[in-house]
């Protein structure tokens, strides 16, 4: 079985990947001195050299797909989690806590489903200031069996 | 214009395989599939295969992340790759790779 989870990366998106890759590596010219000329041989280094090089040029476009080749995956996928994922895909919200009153659950409940979620890819926590901002990273998902 | 497709395949919930391809129009231009493990909840690389300044190749990591061995390989594509995964998984850290 194959649970297939896709994510559109809009402009907005793109923008915030490179300011991420950024912060991660102190600029395009420094990674790519790490790559080309140390050779650093890290494999995360070079995918991003190739994703932020992409970005970069004029029309470059990056596609996000999750694929879950295991059904260890529906551990996660509980109904109150796909809940979840389906207001954050529907809805901006400002933190956990506005989240946990929107849906009428407990501020505890709601965080412990949203780091099991996060720690499977489905959802960033992204910090700011003294809340952590719960997005989606799915907008769409599909179940199938493989071929 | 560059279009790259970032996939992230979930083998089990500790072990997973990064694929990164890029495409001008329908021509692949780069590729590299990395197999990851979880170790102490840090994805470690463990095996990886890609063509980076156009070399074929394979590339085998330590427990700790760092490139071990490097071996000459075919033009790699996700499915033989993700089959290859699933059939060998973390075996793959001892076996020849050459002969896959």
């Amino acid at each position: 079985m194959r649970v297939e989870v896709a994510r559109e990366v809009g402009p907005a998106d793109a923008a915030r990947e490179v300011e991420a890759l950024a912060a991660r590596h102190e600029g395009f010219d420094a990674l790519r001195q790490r790559v080309f000329v140390q050779r650093c041989n890290d494999p995360a280094a070079t995918d991003d050299y190739v994703v932020w090089k992409a970005l970069r040029d004029e029309g470059g476009t990056l596609d996000e797909r999750t694929v879950f080749d295991t059904p260890e995956v529906f551990r996660a996928l509980t109904p109150r989690r796909i809940e979840l994922l389906e207001h954050l895909h529907a809805n901006a919200v400002p933190s956990i806590k506005e989240l946990a009153a929107k849906l009428r659950r407990d501020y505890k409940n709601t965080y412990d489903d949203l780091v099991a979620l996060q720690a499977w890819g489905l959802v960033d926590l992204r910090r700011e200031g003294k809340n952590q901002r719960p997005v989606s990273r799915v907008t769409s998902l599909r179940v199938g069996w493989e071929k | 214009m560059v279009r790259v497709v970032r996939q992230r395949i979930w083998v089990r919930r500790d072990e997973l395989l990064d694929a990164v391809e890029a495409y001008e129009g329908t021509r692949r231009t780069f590729y590299s599939y990395t197999y990851r493990t979880q170790r102490d909840g840090t994805w470690i690389p463990t095996v990886r295969w890609d063509d980076w300044e156009g070399q074929d190749h394979v590339d085998r990591y330590d427990e700790t992340g760092v490139l071990k061995d490097r071996t000459a390989w075919r033009p790699a594509i996700l499915p033989d790759v993700l089959k290859l995964v699933k059939m060998f998984r973390r075996n793959l850290l001892t076996m020849n790779l050459g002969d896959l």
